[in-house]
């Protein structure tokens, strides 16, 4: 018989060593703390619980793994005391949970069609009320953000959300399926699932309409910003660029200004001297591009064009006048003298043919004067005779 | 008589060195006492080989493993640790990871952002040669405490305040 049970132990010994040498290393207590903390965060109270008792059980007095107690006097203290409050909450969201499904009493129902208004007006401020109570329970019980956060992933809190979300349209339909009310579906127009789908069909081809009339009124608006910003170009170009421009933007203005005012400077490079009205002339025009400028930058149209026209206004400003050289010099001076008697020469040969034409006209008129009266006083005797030659 | 003057003035001569010796102040620094540890500290190794303390507030700071990954035979580039196993015991970094065949001691050099550091070789107990589910943790009394080193699947081993690898914490 010992020979018989001799393999049998060496079996469960070999078992046991084996089993030994594969098992895990033993949680430590950072390991027990840390779970422990991990579990409470998700809300897992037992868990957690189990945990810390295991753990205060491995650092009590005298044990090893704590030498300074540092893990029984500093570190466990404050998880057991997150513990204590999460469970009294917890438990306190529980009692409300029981305590609010038994006091659910939904409203008497009527048989008018307001009875639904009612359950839903009812269900909402049931709603209402219960969640502000479970709130305040919650931030009663626990003052650290954290904990109230952790707490939101417990039963008991899942619990209350269901009361919140599913019990209390749950009590409705029980109270509604036991009770008198049973509209008459035979007639579509009572029916309150066509009705409501009748009031958004309406409502959805008013939103269509409402839509197309926004849709024409935005078109519209484009067409008439692309004519004020065709004409604002016309302007500020001083008709030079008369095309009107393709998808012509608000910022396009003021670009086209500028390039209208490099126009300006290239021809104004050209000019090796001007006359004094060239210049006032041009001075005009400054004027009017730096108002053009200011009036765009204000209405913000573009960027700033001052510095180009401020180059423009230097470069009118630097073109010699030549006013007075043109007026004293001696050719011109002929040439003005020659120019002034052939003039002089031609009105006086005017004034006199004239005179003479005059002289032989008033001649010639005396006789006529006769034959006018005539025509006057004979145009009756034409009529009655019916002669019209 | 001459011999008895002569005594007087060695006497003499001796009294005030003794009163000299007596009144001369040795300057020593007074001192308190501080104990520096940390719980174990699981940090993330970067891609340039170092880990950064901040991982853990409320410590901060970075340590650069490079020199002590390289020892172990990885390439600190290629990160093949990913993770270390820090504790401060006695104002010094005790680092381990899996893979290693060592543990490391790491003394801070106060005023600067420079450390020395030693290898602390481990024997294996078993086949492996390397550590595997290495643990770190405090271990022992108030007054001699030990770091502790546990492996899998084997004896865990101590570390005395003063680096010393043994079997058993005093």
């Amino acid at each position: 018989m010992p020979v018989r049970r001799l393999p049998a132990c060496l079996g469960v010994f070999l078992l046991a060593i084996t089993c030994l040498r594969a098992s895990p290393l033993e949680a430590d207590p950072h390991e027990l703390y840390e779970a422990a903390r991990n579990h409470l965060r998700n809300g897992q109270l037992q868990s957690a619980e189990v945990l810390l008792t295991r753990l205060r059980n491995m650092v009590s007095r005298g044990s090893q793994w704590d030498p300074d107690g540092v893990f029984a006097n500093e570190l466990l203290p404050p998880l057991l005391g997150r513990l204590r409050r999460m469970k009294s909450v917890s438990l306190q969201l529980d009692e409300f949970s029981d305590r609010a499904l038994k006091d659910l009493q939904p409203p008497e129902i009527s048989g008018d069609d307001s009875a639904l208004h009612r359950y839903a007006d009812w269900a909402a401020s049931v709603v209402q009320r219960l969640r502000s109570e479970r709130d305040q329970i919650i931030s009663a019980g626990l003052s650290n953000p954290e904990e109230q956060a952790a707490l939101t992933r417990t039963a008991s809190y899942a619990r209350t959300e269901q009361l919140l979300e599913t019990d209390v349209l749950k009590v409705i339909a029980d109270a509604s399926a036991g009770s008198a009310v049973e509209p008459p579906a035979e007639d579509p127009n009572d029916d309150p699932v066509q009705v409501r789908f009748r009031q958004l069909k309406q409502d959805l081809v008013r939103i269509m309409i409402e839509r197309d009339q926004l849709q024409q009124r935005v078109k519209a608006s484009r067409s008439d910003d692309k004519v004020y910003l065709d004409a604002l170009v016309v302007l500020v170009t001083e008709g030079t660029l008369t095309a009107p421009q393709r998808n012509i933007r608000p910022a396009d203005v003021s670009e086209l200004f500028g390039q209208h005012l490099d126009r300006e400077m290239e021809t104004a490079r050209l000019f090796s001297a001007q006359t004094s009205l060239e210049r006032d002339a041009r001075l005009s025009a400054l004027a009017r591009y730096r108002r053009y400028n200011e009036i765009l930058t204000r209405a913000r149209l573009g960027a700033d064009q001052s510095r180009r026209i401020q180059t423009l206004a230097q470069m009118v400003e630097n073109c010699p006048v030549q006013d007075q050289r043109l007026a004293t010099s001696s050719a011109t001076k002929w040439s003005y003298g020659l120019l002034t008697s052939a003039l002089a020469l031609i009105a006086g040969f005017s004034l006199w043919l004239a005179v003479v034409r005059g002289r032989q006209l008033s001649s010639a008129r005396v006789p006529v004067q006769p034959i006018s009266s005539d025509l006057e006083t004979t145009l009756p005797e034409r009529k009655v005779h019916g002669n019209a030659a | 008589m001459k011999s008895g003057s002569r005594e007087i003035r060695l006497v003499c001569l001796l009294l005030a060195a003794a009163v000299a010796s007596a009144c001369a102040t040795v300057e020593s620094q007074p001192t308190l006492t501080l104990e520096q540890h940390t719980l174990r500290i699981p940090l993330k190794v970067g891609a340039n080989g170092s880990v950064s303390l901040a991982e853990q507030p409320p410590l901060t700071g970075r340590m650069n493993l490079t020199p002590i990954l390289e020892a172990e035979g990885f390439d600190a580039s290629s990160t093949t640790v990913t993770t270390v196993q820090v504790m401060m015991y006695y104002g010094r970094f005790y680092v381990v990871a899996n893979g290693f065949h060592s543990l490391w001691q790491i003394t801070p050099r106060p005023g600067t952002s420079t450390a020395s550091y030693r290898r602390i070789p481990i024997t294996p107990d078993s086949d492996e040669s390397v550590l595997r589910g290495s643990r770190l943790s405090r271990y022992g009394s108030s007054q001699s405490s030990c770091l502790r080193l546990d492996r899998k699947d084997a004896a865990p081993l101590f570390i005395n305040p003063r680096g010393e690898v043994s079997r058993a914490c005093p």
